[in-house]
């Protein structure tokens, strides 16, 4: 029995999965709808689906516990590899004046795609960005009220974060 | 309004040219009735346009010699036209039609039609002298037309019911097929060009019978091995028959309806479900996703009533080494989305309880309402 999971498809992290018995490999808007609501707590954040694409891997029952912490591994010009990655933590993220930061523990190989959300009241900021090779850090600029926001970190390699962080 | 007139003769008669034509006219005038009236016009047999390479001996070109091979088309008429055997197609015809047009690979139409040819007698001389020919060959004609009329075809209209044979004949295009044109030659045959192919007569009725006991339909003239036949039977165990021609001529039956209403089928089954039955899905999906329905459900059969869903959904408890995890919320909402939540704690790690999303393991079941219909229609 196959595992439909659905990553974003900047990064290639896991943010769903579903696992049905007799169903062809569905589109993605019949897994999410408009959009996936993620949730923590009472915080609801909103990833259209234009965002997301679906890839039928192997069966790995653990991402069921926490999608987050697996990727899709896409080689350059091939389709995807039926297994799941599991993924590497990565620190919390920050906000400093201008922005989201996003720390990681060194300059990476090649240029990083970032993906966030960011709850600003009822409204999802999506936010992108790189970490390119020369440096090991990013700061996605986006403008938000002091205090705590709900925020989805999505980088390439890395597994996802999903936590509410606070703005000084 | 007169209807149809059959000469009659009687003894001591004196017969006019008048009275012999009207025998042959009052019989072509049948012939051409039922061939319009009961079938639909078209090729019967042959008039496939064929290709022979040839290479152009001054510049060394490859290209085709078309023919036209034999064959029999009933027009829209009702008149047939005859190819008795196959008939090079002319360079210089097609020139002389459409050698201005700039260097396409568009395909042009080729058609024929039927052309009635004066014939001189054979036997012996009219003391009145040379009234005119004694025989009428019907004969044909291959006709090349502008690039896109093929269309003209869907345009032709067929004479009124009473309308007799005419002579000479209404031009009537039926359609061979397309050739292309490269370099003052054909240089390949298409069959449908534009959506457009030829047409091949077909029977209007209302009823068709067996007079062996056995009715076969197939695609093709010819019962190819492989090729698909229904095949309705009326023996001592009547049975309705879908299958593929073997290499011995026999139905491989891939579906069968028996007399009992037992149907039989080789494959597998899909498609609507029928009243009262139940199609299920089940398995496992996390937060905030959407649940599958089962195989031949759709969402506007849901979204409209004419199936109803039923959901159980079990909160998947991941296996932890310390603390404890509960759910705080395992449900599914009215779009089918999972809302699932577990609640942590861990006396080790401190006081705090948190929470995260969770899946569920879940039982789809899709049931279709009976109807005095039987169907959900």
């Amino acid at each position: 029995m196959s595992v439909f999971v659905v990553y974003e498809s900047s990064t290639g992290v896991v943010v769903g999965a579903v696992q049905a018995i007799g169903t062809p490999v569905p589109a993605v808007d019949a897994l999410v709808g408009a959009a996936l609501p993620v949730r923590v707590g009472e915080a609801v954040l909103s990833l259209p689906s234009r965002e997301l694409a679906v890839h039928e891997a192997d069966d790995q029952p653990a991402v069921f516990a926490g999608p987050l912490a697996y990727g899709v591994t896409r080689p350059p010009n091939q389709p995807p590899k039926p297994a799941l990655a599991k993924l590497p933590v990565l620190d919390a993220p920050t906000f400093d004046e201008t922005g989201l930061v996003v720390q990681l523990p060194g300059a990476p190989a090649q240029d990083t795609a970032v993906f966030a959300l960011v709850s600003e009241g009822p409204a999802t900021l999506p936010i992108t960005g790189t970490i390119t090779t020369d440096t090991a850090r990013v700061s996605i600029p986006v403008t938000v009220s002091a205090g705590a926001h709900t925020v989805l970190l999505l980088v390439a390699g890395w597994a996802g974060r999903l936590e509410e962080v606070e703005k000084p | 309004m007169t209807g149809p007139l059959r000469p009659e003769f009687h003894e001591g008669q004196v017969l006019a040219a008048a009275d012999l034509a009207a025998t042959v006219t009052y019989a072509r005038a049948v012939a051409v009735r039922h061939a319009r009236l009961s079938h639909d016009w078209g090729i019967a047999d042959g008039l496939a346009l064929t290709t022979e390479n040839r290479t152009d001996a001054g510049t060394g070109a490859r290209y085709v010699e078309v023919s036209v091979q034999a064959g029999l088309a009933v027009d829209g008429t009702g008149r047939e036209v005859v190819v008795p055997s196959p008939v090079v197609l002319s360079e210089a015809d097609f020139e002389a039609v459409n050698g201005a047009d700039r260097p396409t690979t568009e395909p042009y139409p080729v058609f024929l039609t039927a052309v009635d040819r004066d014939r001189p007698a054979t036997g012996l001389a009219s003391c009145a002298g040379a009234a005119g020919p004694a025989r009428v060959e019907e004969s044909f004609q291959v006709l090349f037309k502008r690039l896109g009329d093929e269309r003209l075809v869907a345009d032709q209209q067929p004479p009124a019911v009473t309308a007799a044979p005419a002579a000479p004949p209404v031009p009537w295009l039926v359609l061979l097929g397309f050739v292309q044109w490269t370099d003052g030659h054909f240089t390949r045959v298409v069959t449908v060009a534009r959506g457009l192919g030829p047409r091949y007569v077909g029977v209007r009725a209302d009823s068709v019978s067996a007079r062996s006991g056995e009715l076969s339909l197939r695609a093709r003239p010819a019962a190819g091995e492989g090729e698909p036949a229904l095949v309705l039977s009326g023996s001592d165990t009547p049975t309705l028959v879908y299958g593929l021609y073997k290499g011995t001529g026999e139905v491989d039956p891939l579906m069968t309806v028996e007399s009992n209403g037992n149907l039989t089928i080789a494959g597998s089954f899909s498609g609507q479900i029928s009243a009262g039955s139940v199609l299920a899905t089940s398995g496992s999906a996390t937060d905030g996703m959407l649940l599958p329905l089962p195989s031949g459900v759709s969402p506007e059969e849901v979204a409209d009533g004419r199936v109803s869903l039923h959901v159980h959904v079990t909160p998947r408890i991941p296996p932890a080494t310390s603390g404890l995890t509960v759910p705080a919320e395992a449900t599914v909402d009215g779009e089918r989305r999972v809302r699932c939540r577990l609640r942590f704690y861990d006396p080790d790690s401190g006081p705090a309880v948190t929470e995260q999303p969770g899946a569920v393991d879940f039982l789809v079941l899709a049931t279709v309402a009976a109807t005095s219909g039987g169907g959900r229609g």
